[in-house]
């Protein structure tokens, strides 16, 4: 028989390989919350037993047995979880505690009904796959939302963190999996990531976005973006504005005197040093270098 | 308003538009010699207001500073929009220029946007039809809802139909709008957002909820802090950050304003099936080249040297001998018998201050007429546009330059024009570095004393030497100032070229006319006071100018005129600048007793009591010394800082002194000390 402590300790290594991040004896005693001594004392008892193959200071891999009895228990934790959230309506954030004590309670015969009444679902909900009976699991590709290049919309695969305060507090944002983020940028202070969930926009922290694994939503078709800055433009063409970053105020008065995107805009001249003429909506307007390198447009191809 | 005794009305008109839309030209044409001119209560920008009579009504027309939009981007433009916002004048006149509709139409949208009373001025068709433009006012009207009154102001056509439209849109309301365009789902449903952010009876004083809303989410920064002052502090930080996310939200809602504008400006306006080059556009190739632009500038300068001496110059000899010098022989033959003093006071204090302003007057009047003619014909904004990258050097921008240009006028009016730079630092920095353009006062005391001195090609080549020491002075303080304490500001340069015009004689007349008259009164006062005060301090308490208060203060101060070769007399025309550079020949003239009244009998005195190299340095040091009072007023009305205001007077005297003993020195070394 297996007790529950070991148990605990095939499933976090489990689940670190399946996060395809290294299980090491440190990562274990952060993962579980007690000591290294006592990692490094379970795990030798885990190698006697053939569920773990580990050498010292090596990288720790779970037996074909450790494996099974693992993902076993994965399963039986996920398909929990599922049952908690929607049949018995708990919500999210409180689930994973529940199923932890519940999974070791539970046969293999009972660990099959549930699946059979849950039907087809795929994922836990915080949207980890459900192991299969014997072991197998979809790979999910995702990477954490700190890792996501802006700008762009990112699904939420899974939330790697399931502690309840943790997941409160991405509940708040009105954060979860299937959730589709407009990411907008990182905050060079601190490194919060900016997204726009459902028209309102959000600054998750961190620590919280580094635990929010996305995938790219693939998009239509992005349109290939050939815009350059007006001031590479030479005199005498036309193009039309893309758009216009830099301060408030020159932003400002270059949009009020009509320079908004989609306008057509003319070079009048471009000495290829100084201010420039272009003409707009059939005014003249004199634009300093600096200022015409915030404005990006797209060349028109003149026909004559 | 209706008063009950003479049944006449009086109606309060609000006369909007953009920069070069003939505005001025317009309000000339409709309010004729009734206008006045001040200043908007609290600010230093020029309010003109006037009365127009039509029928039984009087209009009182209120002259609102150019814009281009009701999005406050400078102090101008926050001002027009703040008085139409709040004041709710009758009716809003919107000047626009016809060859321009869909940029001018922009502003005619957000005027709309009130819901206000709204005539539409349709100016410059002549300019609109030379270029081959046909605009239809009917369908133009039919478009808008609001009447629109085709004009030609520059000649004098079409204006007179304006006060008959304002006048019926004033009596039905027929032009306000019932409900007006809409801005888009998007806009909207974002300024309800904003809305319901806010508590329900929040007070904004004058201005409509929803308008100011609207330009909140497009991120106006005098509207902001409108709200800041009145939200509870956690209200207002969502607010901001509701604003910080939605920041462009701007973008949106000007592309709708600015597809509503082309939609009309298609369905009104033909263009030419051939796209006519325009005279104007050969005259850009030259004057906006790089280095056409400069020559063309250079020529400007030049020409406005050649008009000053060649022109004003005679005519003030001609003031000075015939008015002031006349005039004071005759008070003095009049008072024979009455006391000394009282005859000395009567010619040399009251008569020699006022004939200076007198013949101070046709320089000035030059000066005024020349900017006046450059500004209508539309060159300012070139010269602005050519000298960006060099203003740049200096780490500030175009917009500098146009001030700074007009400095060489007065200081004045190149301290109070710093207002069109829109960033603060830049605007500072602006005023501060303004009392080093070599003012037309300074100039004046430049020719006599060149004239004094030297001969043939050399007064000239000192006037320059003179003219570069302070713009030299002036390009390393804005750079310091840029540098070091304006750092990491933004700035930018972005300014309508507007289409060349034959200039409106009449608005350059009244404009040229409207400056000067400012200019003689204000400094008329001062400068009559202080020439009584020099001349009580030079008369009094011996009766001998040696022995009377000032002359003390000039003795006291001998020992650091030694360093520059002054004696006391140049020392005291020296300090009485501050009341006026052109003071120092009135004082000049008393202390050495020739009276203020005339120039031309100095020159040998000056002569006598200093060496070549002396003058020089006096020069210099009389050319950077400390703004004069009117100045020093202006300084401190902008920056409303005496730090700044102190830090403008300490830093010019410790430059103009240095500069004037390193002068002096080096000038004996070439042997001009003799």
């Amino acid at each position: 028989m297996i007790d529950e402590r070991t148990e605990m300790y095939l499933k976090a290594i489990g689940q670190m390989e399946e996060e395809g991040e290294p299980a090491t004896t440190s990562g274990l005693a952060r993962h579980l919350d007690v000591s290294m001594p006592s990692v490094t004392e379970m795990l030798q008892r885990l190698t006697a037993r053939g569920l773990v193959i580990h050498e010292p200071r090596g990288p720790i891999h779970l037996s074909e047995e450790g494996q099974r009895l693992a993902s076993s228990l994965t399963r039986r934790h996920r398909l929990w979880e599922n049952f908690l959230v929607h049949f018995l309506g708990l919500p999210w954030d409180k689930v994973h505690e529940e199923a932890c004590r519940l999974e070791h309670a539970t046969s293999p015969d009972l660990e099959e009904r549930l699946a059979s009444f849950l039907g087809d679902l795929e994922t836990c909900p915080h949207g980890h796959t459900i192991p299969s009976r014997d072991g197998r699991r979809k790979a999910q590709p995702a990477v954490p939302l700190t890792e996501f290049p802006p700008p762009g919309p990112a699904r939420v695969v899974r939330i790697r963190r399931e502690a309840r305060d943790f997941l409160r507090r991405l509940a708040r944002l009105d954060i979860g999996p299937g959730r589709v983020l407009n990411t907008e940028g990182t905050r060079p202070r601190d490194g919060a990531v900016r997204v726009r969930v459902e028209g309102h926009s959000h600054q998750v922290a961190p620590e919280l976005a580094q635990e929010v694994m996305v995938e790219p939503v693939q998009a239509p078709e992005a349109p290939a973006d050939t815009a350059v800055p007006l001031s590479k433009l030479r005199s005498g063409d036309a193009a039309t504005v893309v758009g216009i970053s830099g301060g408030r105020t020159f932003r400002a008065r270059a949009l009020s005197l009509g320079c908004t995107p989609g306008t057509e805009v003319k070079v009048v001249r471009n000495p290829g040093s100084g201010p420039l003429v272009v003409e707009l909506r059939g005014t003249r307007v004199g634009l300093g270098r600096g200022e015409a390198e915030k404005i990006r447009v797209r060349r028109i191809e003149s026909s004559s | 308003m209706t008063t009950a005794k003479t049944g006449t009305k009086t109606l309060t008109v609000a006369l909007a538009g953009s920069p070069n839309t003939g505005k001025s030209t317009v309000f000339n044409h409709l309010t004729g010699l009734s206008q006045h001119v001040g200043n908007w209560p609290g600010k230093t920008v020029e309010q003109k207001t006037g009365t127009c009579r039509h029928g039984d009504a009087i209009l009182h027309l209120v002259d609102l500073p150019g814009s281009y939009s009701l999005s406050a981007n400078s102090p101008e433009e926050e001002i027009a929009r703040d008085y139409v916002a709040r004041e709710a004048p009758d009716v809003l006149v919107v000047v626009v220029d016809a060859a321009s509709l869909e940029r001018n139409l922009y502003l005619v949208r957000e005027l709309l946007e009130l819901s206000r009373p709204l005539v539409v001025a349709l100016n410059m068709m002549d300019v609109a039809r030379s270029e081959g433009l046909r605009v239809d006012a009917k369908a133009l009207e039919a478009a808008l809802g609001v009447p629109v009154v085709p004009m030609m102001a520059s000649r004098g056509r079409g204006v007179s139909d304006l006060p008959a439209a304002v006048k019926a849109v004033a009596e039905d309301g027929c032009a306000v709008l019932s409900s007006p365009p809409s801005l888009g789902a998007h806009a909207e449903s974002l300024v309800a957002e904003l809305d319901a952010l806010l508590p329900a009876d929040l007070d904004l004083g004058y201005y409509p909820r929803q308008w100011a809303l609207l330009k909140l989410l497009e991120g106006d920064v005098a509207l902001a802090s409108a709200f800041r002052e009145v939200l509870p502090e956690a209200t207002w930080e969502r607010v901001e950050a509701f604003l910080q996310q939605h920041a462009d939200a701007v973008l949106d809602i000007v592309g709708v304003r600015y597809e509503w504008a082309t939609e009309i400006s298609d369905r009104v306006l033909r263009r030419p099936e051939r796209r006519r080059v325009l005279l104007g556009e050969w005259v850009d190739q030259v004057v906006t080249h790089p280095l056409g632009g400069i020559l063309t500038f250079v020529a400007m300068l030049f020409g406005i040297y050649w008009l000053m001496f060649t022109v004003a110059a005679p005519v003030q000899g001609w003031l000075d001998e015939q008015l002031v010098g006349a005039n004071a022989a005759r008070i003095e033959s009049a008072l024979e018998g009455s006391p000394d003093w009282l005859a000395s006071l009567m010619a040399d204090g009251v008569l020699g201050g006022a004939g200076l302003i007198l013949t101070f007057a046709p320089i000035l009047a030059i000066l005024f007429l020349v900017l006046a003619l450059l500004e209508d014909v539309g060159y300012m904004a070139r010269a602005a546009l050519v000298m960006d990258r060099f203003m740049q050097l200096i780490g500030l921008r175009g917009r500098s330059f146009l001030p700074l240009f007009i400095g060489w006028g007065c200081n004045v009016p190149a301290v109070l024009g710093a207002r069109i730079v829109e960033s603060p630092g830049a605007r500072l920095t602006t005023i501060l570095v303004a009392p080093l353009m070599p003012c037309a006062a300074r100039m004046v005391i430049l020719a006599l004393f060149t004239s004094a001195f030297f001969s043939g090609m050399m007064p000239t080549l000192v006037s320059w030497s003179m003219v570069t020491i302070n713009l030299a002075v002036l390009a390393v303080v804005a750079l310091l100032l840029t540098r070091f304490v304006f750092r990491g500001e933004e700035s930018s340069f972005v300014m309508e070229l507007p289409r060349y015009h034959v200039p409106n004689l009449r608005t350059v007349l009244l404009a040229a006319w409207q400056r000067l008259w400012t200019f003689v009164k204000l400094a008329g006062t001062i400068i009559v006071v202080m020439s009584l005060l020099v001349w009580a301090l030079s008369t009094f308490p011996a009766g001998e100018i040696e022995d009377s208060v000032i002359g003390m203060i000039g003795r006291g101060l001998e020992p650091l005129g030694a360093l520059v070769g002054l004696d006391w007399q140049m020392i005291v025309g020296l300090l009485t600048s501050f009341v006026a550079k052109e003071q120092t020949v009135a004082t000049l003239g008393v202390i050495l007793g020739v009276g203020g009244e005339n120039g031309e009998a100095l020159k040998p005195m000056l002569a006598e009591i200093m060496v070549p190299a002396a003058a020089i340095a006096f020069l210099a040091l009389q050319m950077l010394f400390i703004p004069c009072v009117a100045t020093v007023g202006a300084i401190w009305k902008e920056t409303r800082s005496w730090r700044w205001t102190g830090f403008s007077i300490g830093y010019m005297l410790v430059i103009s002194f240095s500069v004037a003993v390193l002068i002096y020195q080096m000038a004996r070394l070439f042997g001009l000390g003799v």
